[in-house]
């Protein structure tokens, strides 16, 4: 598979922008039965109308219907791919139907589980701390800082996934090596678990108007609770929602009792 | 102020649909959620705060996937709603004050609890446009797939607005005026009940600080190096306070990950 040249398969970079635009909406008719296939089909529809004659497009659409499922920041990596067998396919050489569709669910389920533990549990955590950080800084609009980083994160994984994928399998390999996602995500956390305690710290020390004459003595009894708290409920799957809700009852009893 | 809240719930139905559904640039997290349907209703701060509240509790969730998450923009929108209503002086009824903050918490809380089991029918309902899309293609009708791609956007949004709007309306016009008549005195002593909701949100961010990865000794390292700046610089100067406070989480990194339990960590 030559290297380095993206555009040779008939698809032009505005189709690919296309193709990565389109994938912002992939998971608008999300199903049990087939999860993203008709996000899916939506999203590489213009890259097939290039790539195909009108007669093969309908088999290529059906193709495409099929089951289909990963990380939506990396969805356009195996969308790229599937782009390059089409090209292939179309150009007239051989592409088995079964290695395609084995192509895609293999690579979704490993760009799947990569983008969960980098994006999802990773940069997504450490991006919210911050902008919560600088908001309690006295910066309201912080939140335009956390969502401009993610439209950048976002756009760029989702035009970089069709224009690598498309140079072939081995190319979206060494892009996504060159990702190093364990090594950043571990990072990452690292940094979320700092931001998180300076969180706590700033509004210990008053920083956070709102509640900074008499925040101090009720964070002062809340950090032995949160870690002692912590440590009984290390590693047990309990819900956010869940621990709110029980803690806003705590609250609330308390306040009635006091 | 109806027009303002339907428009309001409208905005965060909107915003509700970046959790799972478009886009994701994280616009339907609380702190963005709470700022923009709190600019609607005309009381900015008291959006950040119920955003600030939320994004603490809901900064670990995962909505990869088959998993559906509760949908934190419903809950937001729905509590930043009501905290402004019952914040405006001489709103009616009570509490305005006093045991407001947890109601609504609670409230909005159970909004995006409910939000997960919507989705989840939504997404069984999903199915009919998957199966009129294969039957347009295989008939040669290629435009099928957008158009039943697209309507699934429909039904998603009206139940998001449809969470929000009942669980604003039920709560203005049933909860609160119940609460008000159990305990009258409820508007008094409001930093408390905000200080104790921040506290609860505190414990939940030790808990999935700890639970994500186990490093609560170095939250405990900031925050006590976070405060001690804050401290040192005092009121006022938030862009110094900010660079001092970032630059210190930078070196408690940087020094823990030089001691044999970073170390560890770090490999491990």
């Amino acid at each position: 598979m030559a290297r380095g040249k993206p555009l040779d398969r008939g698809i032009g970079i505005l189709t690919m922008v296309s193709v990565a635009l389109r994938s912002l909406l992939l998971e608008a008719s999300w199903n049990y039965r087939g999860m993203q296939n008709l996000g899916f089909c939506f999203s590489i529809m213009p890259a097939l109308k290039k790539l195909t004659t009108k007669e093969a497009l309908r088999s290529a659409a059906m193709r495409h219907l099929a089951f289909f499922n990963t990380n939506p920041y990396l969805s356009t990596f195996v969308m790229g791919t599937v782009l390059q067998a089409e090209a292939l396919r179309a150009g007239g050489q051989e592409v088995d139907e079964e290695r395609l569709s084995q192509l895609k669910s293999s690579l979704g389920g490993a760009l799947g589980a990569m983008g969960d533990e980098l994006i999802w549990s990773s940069a997504k955590p450490c991006l919210c701390a911050a902008a919560v950080l600088v908001a309690l800084m006295g910066h309201t609009w912080a939140f335009i800082w956390l969502v401009g980083c993610f439209v950048i994160i976002n756009l760029s994984l989702r035009v970089m996934g069709v224009v690598v994928g498309i140079r072939g399998r081995e190319a979206v390999q060494r892009a996504l090596e060159s990702l190093s996602p364990r090594r950043r995500s571990a990072s990452l956390r690292r940094v979320t678990c700092v931001l998180l305690g300076a969180i706590v710290g700033v509004v210990l020390a008053g920083g956070w108007r709102p509640v900074a004459q008499s925040a101090q003595v009720g964070l002062l009894t809340a950090v032995p609770v949160v870690v002692v708290v912590s440590f009984l409920l290390r590693g047990r799957k309990v819900s956010s929602a869940r621990i709110g809700i029980g803690l806003c009852l705590v609250t609330l009893l308390t306040l009635l009792l006091v | 102020m109806l027009g303002t809240v339907v428009i309001a719930s409208l905005l965060g139905a909107i915003i509700a649909l970046d959790d799972n559904v478009v886009l994701r640039v994280m616009l339907a997290q609380p702190i963005a959620c709470g700022v923009l349907v709190g600019l609607v209703m005309g009381d900015v701060r008291s959006g950040l705060i119920v955003g600030l509240i939320f994004e603490l509790l809901w900064v670990f969730d995962i909505p990869a996937g088959g998993f559906i998450s509760q949908n934190p923009a419903i809950g937001t929108a729905v509590t930043t709603i009501l905290y402004v209503l019952v914040s405006q002086p001489g709103a009616r009824p009570a509490p305005q004050g006093g045991l407001a903050l947890p109601i609504l918490a609670i409230v909005g809380i159970g909004a995006a609890v409910l939000s997960v089991a919507a989705t989840k029918r939504l997404r069984h309902f999903n199915e009919r446009f998957y199966a009129r899309a294969v039957r347009g293609v295989a008939s040669g009708r290629l435009s099928s797939v957008w158009r039943n791609h697209l309507a699934a956007l429909v039904p998603m949004l009206l139940k998001n607005f449809a969470i929000i709007l009942v669980a604003v309306l039920g709560t203005k016009f049933a909860i609160l005026p119940l609460v008000g008549r159990l305990w009258p005195g409820s508007a008094q002593a409001p930093p408390r009940v905000a200080v104790a909701v921040f506290v609860a949100a505190g414990v939940g961010i030790g808990l999935e600080a700890s639970r994500s990865a186990g490093w609560i000794w170095m939250s405990v390292l900031s925050m006590v190096v976070a405060a001690a700046i804050v401290l040192a610089i005092g009121p006022g100067r938030p862009i110094l306070r900010l660079a001092a406070v970032l630059s210190g989480c930078g070196i408690v990194t940087l020094i823990w990950e030089r001691t044999r339990v970073g170390k560890r960590q770090a490999s491990g």
